[in-house]
Parts: C-alpha cells; structure tokens; sequence
C-alpha cells in the first residue's frame, strides 16, 4: 500500500492534495485525517526550537506547505524490548488563518494518537485544541445545504452531559441527528457524513474536538469549502478568549457561557456546574460560595491559569479570567462545561452602566 | 467583625449522675472550619457589595473618593483601630463601617463591643489613598446579618440609653439579608429604626442615600453580577481569613509565580506526588498577595498563620518553607480544611467517612 511518503516529492500542495485525494478515494482502509488547533506563534517554528523529549522531528519546507517527519520512542517495562518507536509523516499547508493550522496525515491510529495528539498535548499551552458546539458543527452543515447540496449522517456518536454515549447507525438527514440530541439534551461529539450534490463530494467526519477527516470524495472540496469553516469556528473562539486575563489595573474582560433558556434554576444545578468542574483534567477547584450563588476559583495545573467561575443568572455562567489565563485553558474550561453540562453562546461581557437607582429598585 | 476560634469545643453532659465529656472530633473540627470559611466569605460578599455601590455611584462624582478594604488606624496612644472598610469622599464627609454577625449579650464582652464602636467615633482620621486625614464629619455604619439584626439593635440600644451614652457622629444601624431567589440574586441593606439617626445630607438630591434608606425606607439592593468583580479584586476582607480560604487563594493565585522553568515543566507532568518545596519570605509573600488585591494591606500574621496551620514544614532547617504539594483534590478549601483537622484530631475514624467527603454533594 502506498502510503503519503509516495507523494512528498510534490512541491506544491495543491498537486498533493489532488494526489492524496484521488489515492484516498480509491482505498477502503486511507482516511486523510486533519488536526486542527489554535498555535499564538508560527507552529512551524515552535516546531524547530522546541525539544520535545522522546521525539524526534524533522520538518522540511515546501513551496506552500511543510513536511513533517515524527519519530517517537516510547519506553515502558511492559513493552517487548523495553521501547518501541512510532514513526510517521504529517504535513501542514500554510495557514489562510494566522493562528488556525491543520496537521494532516495517512497514518494509522497508532501514530496518530501517540505522535500527533501527544506532540499537541506537550506543546500546550502555546497551542490548544479547539472545539466544536453542536450547534456550530450544525451550521458547517447548513452552509452546505443553502448550497443546494445533501448532507446523509450515517453514523453519529451523541453523549447525554452526563458523559453515557449512544451511538446512532440510523442514515439520515443531518438535521434529524441533530434535532434527536437537541430534543435528547444530548450534544454530538463525532458523526460521519456524506455531502453530495450530483455526485459526493465530500464523504468525511468531524468531531467537536476539531479533528475531521477525508473518507472519499473531491480534496478540493474538503480543504476549500470545508476546513475553512471549521476553522472559522476555531479563529472566533480564539478572537474570544484571547488576551483576556486581568489587567495590572484591575481590569476585568468576563466571558460567559449563555445559554438559550434559562436552565439554573435551582441549586443542584450549582451542583452539576461544579462536578463538571471537577471532571476537568489536571486542575483544581476551590468553592468559595456554593448556593444560591455560585462562584468556584479554578486553577490549571498544565499552565498555572486561573479564573473565577461565578452563576449569578439562571441563563450563564460567567467565567473571569485572572492574570495568568491563557486560550488554551479557557478553551479545556468551556468546553468542559459543554460537554458535562451543558451547551451555550461563548460570549465576552460587556460592562454596564449602572446608576444610582438601579440599586434602589 | 470578630472571628472566634476555641481550640477544643468542650461539651458536658450531666446524665443519671454521671459526667461525660465530649471533646471535639475531627467531623466537628471539619464543620466548623468549613462555617467560618462560609461566614468570612459572607463578610467579603457584604464589603464587596458596598464597594460595587459606591463604586458605580460616587467614585466619578468625586475625585478624592477612596474606598479602603484594609483600613488601619493609629490612635495618638499608640493603640489602632480597624473598622471593617472606610469610605473617603471629601475632607468633608466620610463613613466609617462595621459589620458584625453576631453580637454578645451583656457582660465584659457587650462592653468591649460597644466601646469599639464609640472609640469610632472619637474624631478619628481617614484614610484617602494616601494619608489619613480628620474630616469635618463622618457617619458610622454598623452593619447586622438579618438572622437576628432587631435583637441585637435593642440590646445596643439598651445599652447607649442605660449607660446614658449617645454617639456624636450618626449611628446608622442597617441589617444585611441574601435574596437569592430572585432570577438575578443579590444582597439587601436597609435600616433598623430602633435608633433614631439618619446619613449626613452631603450628597446631591440625585445621589441622595439618606432620602433612599433614611425617609423611604429603601433597600439597597446589590446584584451578584454588579458584585463579583469587586469580589475577586478584593479578594479578603479586613480581618484574619480562616487559614483554608487565604491557602486556596495562596494556591490558586499566587504560588504558582514562585515556580522556575524547571519547576513548571515538572509541574506539568501528571504525577499527583510531586512536591516542590519553595523557599518563601512571608514579607515577599505579602507584597505578592497585596499587588493581587486593589489597595491590597493585609497583615503579616495573616499568612504566618496559614502557614503555621496548613503547611507545617517536614524541613525544620528552613525556617520560612512551603510545600507546593500537587495534588489533585478537586475541592481544595476542603481538602485543606481536613488536612487542618486530621492534623490537629488525626484522621477520620473510618475509611467510609473519608470517602464521603470528596463529594461535592457532601459539601452542603
């Protein structure tokens, strides 16, 4: 089987990509799969300086795009020989958005989550994943359709905030998976479609972690028309949270997470807002006033970002970034919440007027 | 405001002739750690609500207005007084605040309650950001948790007209209640009339707090959401902060600044044993935790006392140590609350209490 490594010789990556997609295409078992994230600086050059221990990557240049070649030792007693090592290639066009870069690869899942995602996860906070509302994967969909095309789900993996999955083979029209996990109080974490009008052109999958991938279809249309607003969602987040910690003068930039109804409306929801807290990774919670209202200091082991958490209104939570708060750990914040209770609005929080009889009402 | 903390609850009980005393478990320990960090953090609440007030309403109004959280004043005899925040607005006109929760019933300790509040009002400076200045006037604001405000402004009231006693300033007596079943939940002030005073008319008719509270008998009514921002800007308020809050505060917001390169990139991996012990002179550790606060004074015994009560130091050689310990608790001020206890009580009787805690319905 011929594997991306056939194709490096392409200077340009639009002759790659036609390639890569006819080569796709005509396999059963390739899938192009793309990473997307968030990098501050020039991934590529974070790339080259950064050592990352246990890897060794080589990163060569093309007209319009990169080669990456990933090489990873992993050591463990329980492995035959003691180690083992993964190697693969990825490769990353230049980005139409400064800051949103997608890593693409043939490889196998193995390389995949022990090269690519364990590169992401060791160079956070500089770089971060971003994630995907239901809604927002919705809406990539919807833009197909007010483009006379059809969009067939055929599969889709939907989770109840309490973290029990279903798992839906039924093929059917996108807005139906996604009416179900609305109706369900459920949010869609991966689905597998098809788009097509005439003929397919685009046989994929995305998840609300940002990562898609190129089934079969036309490349052209997976790269122009619809990474690029996965990656619009991913660059308005970024605009959102980024540069938002306090200011030497105290100045605060709040954020919210809003949601249509007003669902917190008794204390047990402060309960689940907390668990929800509680389940992320690597952090720890600190309540300061747990009911009626609720406000929770959070603390980012990865990074040392904090925040205080504060449901003062039965339709947000308001999330106050602290001196050191970056877009990485916002981002693992909201999209915990999300996930374990429940989907919003990311907003940034204007500051009122407030007179001196509003307090006398 | 007075905190009090008695190193064993003592409980006697007289049963069929026979004495059976009871001291304090860790359970016990662990419940009345957790109520004064919910008391201290009401207290911060009621401060940052006023501030949040004032704020939003006077600060533009006039220029020399100061908003002190940490006031500290230094009588002639040396002595000092610490109200629980002060509010500057001109040379003119200031107010002077006191909350209490609780107040005693009589005796030695009604005395010493109430003769804080008169040396209040014994023409004291205030201070204006930068120097503590006499002003021509100023009101005194004795602020009374709602549960039982009415009992405890007769038993002040008694107290000035049985010791023929009268304050020279204006006496405002208000109480402070929580309505939090409200869509947008807040806190309420209004006034106890059990003593006839009023707000010196200083404010134009537009901010008028006199006419709001005095004549219309008005709350004042600060939403959470007008609120929070002052909350974390203020972060303490003036008083010795039980030490599992000033510790989460010291966790979540400052010691993570003492941390080199190498210290950071160990920090990261997920190794829930590390500990990093960090060389820490309180002084710096002051001035760290007061560049965090807007106005930040706080005292130095503060954080001694944290340090004496949740991070003993295994090194006696280092005198001013820390333990960064990274653990991954999910509800800090509890886990600092237990360790404090099962310090001072050993650890929970049973495996079952233990694992009952870490719920966070447990917690309420």
């Amino acid at each position: 089987m011929r594997s991306l490594i056939d194709f490096l010789d392409e200077e340009e990556f639009d002759n790659l990509k036609l390639r890569l997609g006819e080569h796709v295409s005509g396999s059963r078992s390739l899938k192009l799969s793309v990473f997307s994230i968030i990098s501050l600086t020039n991934f590529i050059e974070l790339l080259q300086k950064e050592h990352i221990e246990n890897f060794n990557i080589i990163v060569q240049e093309k007209k319009d795009y990169w080669i990456i070649n990933v090489d990873r030792v992993i050591e463990r007693s329980d492995i035959e020989g003691g180690k083992r090592t993964i190697s693969g290639v990825a490769y990353v066009e230049k980005p139409a958005h400064k800051r949103i870069w997608h890593i693409a690869t043939t490889e196998n899942l193995d390389f995949q989550k022990n090269c690519i995602e364990r590169m992401i996860s060791l160079l956070r906070p500089r770089i971060s994943r971003f994630y995907l509302t239901s809604n927002e994967i919705k809406s990539i969909f919807s833009r197909f359709e007010e483009k006379k095309y059809s969009i067939m789900v055929k599969k889709a993996i939907l989770y109840t905030h309490k973290e029990e999955g279903d798992i839906s083979f039924e093929k059917q029209p996108y807005f139906r998976t996604f009416n179900e996990a609305e109706e369900s109080d459920m949010y869609v974490d991966k689905i597998e479609f098809v788009i097509r009008k005439n003929r397919i052109a685009l046989h994929g999958f995305v998840t609300r972690e940002g990562i898609s991938k190129f089934i079969r279809g036309d490349v052209s249309f997976f790269y122009k028309e619809f990474l690029p607003l996965l990656a619009n969602y991913g660059e308005e987040k970024r605009i959102k949270l980024n540069k938002k910690e306090k200011k030497l003068n105290f100045e605060v930039k709040p954020l919210a997470l809003k949601f249509k109804d007003k669902i917190i409306e008794n204390s047990s929801e402060n309960k689940r807002i907390v668990a929800s807290l509680q389940n992320l990774s690597s952090s720890s919670v600190f309540i300061y006033h747990l009911n009626p209202y609720l406000h929770v200091s959070l603390f980012d082991f990865i990074d040392g970002s904090s925040c205080d958490i504060f449901v003062s209104s039965p339709d947000e939570i308001s999330v106050i970034p602290s001196y050191t708060c970056s877009v990485f750990s916002l981002m693992r914040i909201f999209n915990q919440l999300s996930k374990d209770f429940q989907e919003g609005n990311l907003i940034e929080k204007e500051k009122k007027e407030i007179s001196f009889m509003d307090f006398f009402e | 405001m007075r905190r009090k903390r008695k190193k064993f609850l003592l409980w006697i009980f007289l049963s069929r002739g026979g004495c059976i005393i009871e001291m304090e478990t860790s359970q016990e320990c662990i419940r009345r750690e957790r109520d004064l960090v919910n008391t201290y953090d009401q207290y911060v609440d009621v401060v940052s609500c006023w501030e949040a007030f004032f704020d939003y309403t006077y600060k533009n109004e006039y220029e020399t207005f100061f908003f002190d959280r940490f006031p500290k004043i230094t009588l002639p005899d040396g002595n000092s007084l610490t109200p629980d925040f002060t509010v500057y607005f001109t040379k003119e006109y200031a107010m002077i605040f006191e909350i209490s929760r609780t107040f005693p019933r009589g005796g030695m300790k009604l005395r010493k309650e109430m003769n804080q509040l008169f040396a209040y009002d014994k023409g004291i400076p205030v201070y204006n950001g930068k120097n503590h200045i006499n002003v021509n006037n100023y009101d005194i604001i004795l602020l009374l948790s709602g549960i039982d405000s009415f009992e405890i402004a007769n038993r002040i009231k008694n107290y000035v007209e049985e010791g023929n006693k009268a304050f020279n300033h204006e006496f405002i007596m208000l109480e402070y209640n929580s309505n939090f079943m409200d869509r947008s939940p807040c806190y309420y002030f209004r006034k106890i009339p059990i003593i006839e005073s009023s707000f010196t008319d200083f404010f134009p008719d537009t901010l008028d707090l006199s006419k709001q509270i005095d004549k219309n008998l008005g709350s004042l009514k600060v939403k959470i959401e007008y609120m929070k921002e002052y909350k974390i800007n203020g972060v303490l308020c003036n008083d010795c902060p039980p030490p599992a809050y000033l510790a989460g505060f010291l966790w979540h917001k400052i010691f993570y600044r003492y941390l080199n390169i190498e210290d950071k990139k160990l920090w990261r991996e997920k190794n829930p044993r590390l500990i990093i012990p960090l060389q820490i002179d309180i002084d710096d550790l002051k001035l760290k935790v007061e560049k965090f606060i807007k106005n930040g004074r706080i005292r130095r015994r503060w954080i001694k006392d944290v340090k004496g009560n949740l991070y003993p130091t295994i090194r006696t050689e280092y005198k001013d140590e820390f333990l960064l310990e990274k653990e991954y608790r999910k509800e800090l001020s509890r886990y600092f609350i237990e360790r404090f206890c099962s310090r001072k009580f050993g650890p929970p009787n049973t495996r079952k209490e233990t694992e009952i805690q870490k719920r966070i319905n447990d917690y309420i």
